[in-house]
């Protein structure tokens, strides 16, 4: 089974100090590439020959353990970023001071656990044992070390593509910034789901009142050939500060709809996508269905296209 | 209890009793499995309570990387004791799994028919599962780490997972089958022959207990608990709290209850308790004190304790049994000493 790249979780243009630029590079890049793994290792791992060299099998299930666990990392990292750090809700407050002693012990531990991964890579998780029932700041070398049968509930990334296009070597600076962006509404949700023995919550930010596709539906349709007109409806301002969208898509202004509604063909479904999928997009494609065609946002917009390895072309205005 | 610079104290982590009945086991020795219970699953509890007392006690101003390194081991030790309780306990079954099936386990290369429905939409088939899993063991001999049959609880789906040490496990997912493939779990009756130790441990599997984690793991509850005093309600007591019950002078009263066949193949006993035979109660009881509480030990803690300590709760005494036996208290590190008569 396909592992599907997740829709970005927080807004990235809503961080404290935190460039909307670094943290779509990590989603679109680094993210991406995880999810792009995971699944060419499957792959290679379903052809595998039962006569293959053990070693390959061996190589092929670290390979695969890595990037699953970089995968799911990510997800819960951008979930849990795009709050304000300093208002923990009671519960959580309450949770911190039963397992740790106090908000400022178990601050005290988690930070200076992320200090002490500057300049080398992995992750620091508060994590919730489903077997022991509590909560304990635990560090990960890399993206394959896990305690077992645990659910992370904050995921803090120290690898240094997290920070350094935005902080430099300055991992302390960092390290603050993340705790500022916090959102302790999102981890609350989870607190809540691995107390109450549930899954974590996959805090898919997609508007589900309305029809959309992933990109992976997008890409299938392309494929095999459906006459899907796909438009790039990101706001002038956004553009106008790239030179590059989806390969096949045209530029609408989505402040203009009037303007060029009547250059679409009626018969034709219509994929609408903004940067990141959560309103231009949508806005679009219900007054596009308000008038009658059939037109769905594509969820994640051309961020997560791009971190499918979606396919890119020159905006034509760009040169 | 150790206690924090805050003042909280942390819980330390118990020895849990082993989980499968050593001495039931097909082709893989009594010897073999007791030693990896008590000296490696022991040592990994063990050095975890160390470790978290050092977490504990560590200064703010302590240097990054102590706290570094105090965190890793503390993750692989979690990992060495969450994934031998699971070890010990996913071996011994006594039946096959499910309704038509009898007494006999289901041989080496077979795969109960409610694991094959379970597992068939994510392997293909039960055979693929099986290939997968055994050749990814096979890919670890002469190496070290575990393979594990896991459920994302995230992606609610099955896979097969190579771990090279404790530390690496998949995020939020529960082990349901677990194999240790470090050579600590075969050398001393396998040698360098892991690919029989791997065809043996498939032998021994004990699928009742698979399935019974699956079904947890499916419905997102906690592993089941396999301890197997749970399963009863006479009074017992586990080795940290007859640690702390001999430490505070309850004056208890220790007696070794381990039957006499398998006392004479040891020298040793707990420090401070005495032998006495488990089948002739009758010939030693008047010796104990009637106003002292007595604790009373077999090998592992299944049976001969307790019955003992059934008797000597009918004969009115304030007794209990150990949870885990002596195994137990030899992996609490407890302390030891020559049986009188061993010479």
């Amino acid at each position: 089974m396909q592992r599907e790249i997740a829709p970005i979780a927080v807004r990235p243009w809503t961080l404290n100090g935190i460039s909307e630029r670094m943290i779509v590079s990590h989603y679109e890049k680094n993210y991406g590439e995880s999810v792009r793994t995971l699944n060419a290792v499957r792959a290679e791992l379903a052809a595998l020959d039962a006569r293959a060299p053990a070693h390959r099998l061996r190589a092929l299930k670290r390979e695969e353990l890595i990037a699953a666990g970089s995968v799911t990392l990510h997800e819960l990292y951008f979930g849990n970023l795009g709050g304000q750090g300093n208002q923990i809700p009671d519960p959580a407050r309450a949770m911190l001071e039963e397992h740790f002693g106090s908000v400022g012990a178990w601050r005290r531990e988690f930070v200076g656990a992320a200090r002490s991964l500057a300049g080398g890579s992995g992750w620091v998780l508060l994590t919730y044992s489903r077997q022991d029932r509590r909560f304990w700041n635990q560090v990960a070398m890399d993206c394959s070390q896990a305690a077992v049968d645990a659910a992370p509930v904050l995921a803090l990334d120290m690898y240094e593509h997290a920070y350094h296009m935005d902080f430099g070597a300055n991992a302390t600076a960092y390290v603050d910034a993340f705790m500022r962006n916090v959102d302790w509404t999102a981890v609350s949700h989870r607190i809540d789901a691995v107390r109450g023995d549930r899954a974590l919550p996959l805090e898919d930010p997609s508007d589900t009142s309305l029809p959309s596709l992933s990109v992976e539906e997008l890409t299938a349709q392309l494929a095999k050939g459906d006459p899907v007109q796909v438009l790039d409806a990101r706001p002038r301002h956004h553009i106008s500060r790239t030179v590059d969208l989806m390969e096949g898509a045209i530029w609408r202004d989505p402040d203009r709809v009037d303007e060029w509604i009547g250059d679409l063909a009626p018969d034709r479904p219509v994929a609408v996508y903004c940067a990141y999928g959560f309103h231009v997009g949508c806005s679009v494609t219900k007054t596009l269905r308000e008038r009658g065609f059939d037109a769905r946002y594509i969820r994640g917009g051309v961020s997560a296209w791009y971190a499918t390895g979606g396919p890119r072309a020159l905006r034509p205005d760009a040169g | 209890m150790s206690m924090r610079p805050d003042g909280r104290t942390t819980m330390p982590q118990q020895i849990a009793p082993i989980a499968v009945r050593p001495s039931t086991l097909t082709g893989i020795s009594e010897w073999m499995i007791v030693s990896h219970y008590e000296n490696n699953y022991g040592n990994a509890v063990r050095t975890l309570n160390a470790v978290r007392r050092e977490l504990a006690a560590l200064d703010a101003g302590a240097p990054p990387y102590r706290l570094r390194g105090l965190k890793s081991d503390e993750l692989s030790l979690m990992g060495s004791v969450a994934l031998h309780e699971l070890y010990f306990g996913n071996l011994g079954g006594f039946r096959r799994a499910g309704p038509n099936s009898g007494l006999g386990r289901p041989d080496w290369h077979e795969v109960p028919d409610e694991l094959a429905a379970e597992i068939a939409t994510d392997f293909g088939s039960a055979s693929a599962w099986r290939r997968e899993f055994v050749g990814m063991a096979q890919s670890l001999a002469g190496g070290s780490g575990w393979v594990l049959l896991t459920y994302s609880r995230r992606q609610k789906r099955f896979w097969n997972q190579i771990a090279t040490d404790h530390t690496q496990a998949a995020v939020d997912a529960a082990p349901v089958l677990v194999l240790d493939m470090y050579e600590h779990a075969y050398q001393m009756d396998f040698d360098v022959n892991a690919t029989a130790y791997i065809d043996t441990f498939f032998r021994n599997i004990n699928w009742v207990a698979v399935l019974k984690r699956i079904e947890a793991a499916r419905n997102h509850l906690p592993p089941p608990t396999e301890d197997p005093s749970s399963t009863t309600d006479m009074p017992s007591l586990s080795v940290e709290e007859l640690t702390a019950q001999i430490a505070n002078g309850s004056g208890v009263q220790i007696v070794d209850a381990r039957q006499r066949d398998h006392m004479s193949r040891h020298v040793d006993l707990m420090a401070g308790a005495t032998w006495r035979d488990p089948d002739r109660v009758e010939e030693w009881i008047a010796q104990l004190m009637p106003d002292k509480p007595v604790a009373v030990y077999c090998a592992y803690g299944f049976d001969v304790g307790r019955n003992v300590t059934k008797t000597l709760i009918e004969r009115g005494f304030d007794a209990r049994f150990v949870r885990g036996g002596i195994a137990a208290w030899y992996a609490s590190g407890g302390a030891r000493a020559l049986r009188p008569t061993a010479g």
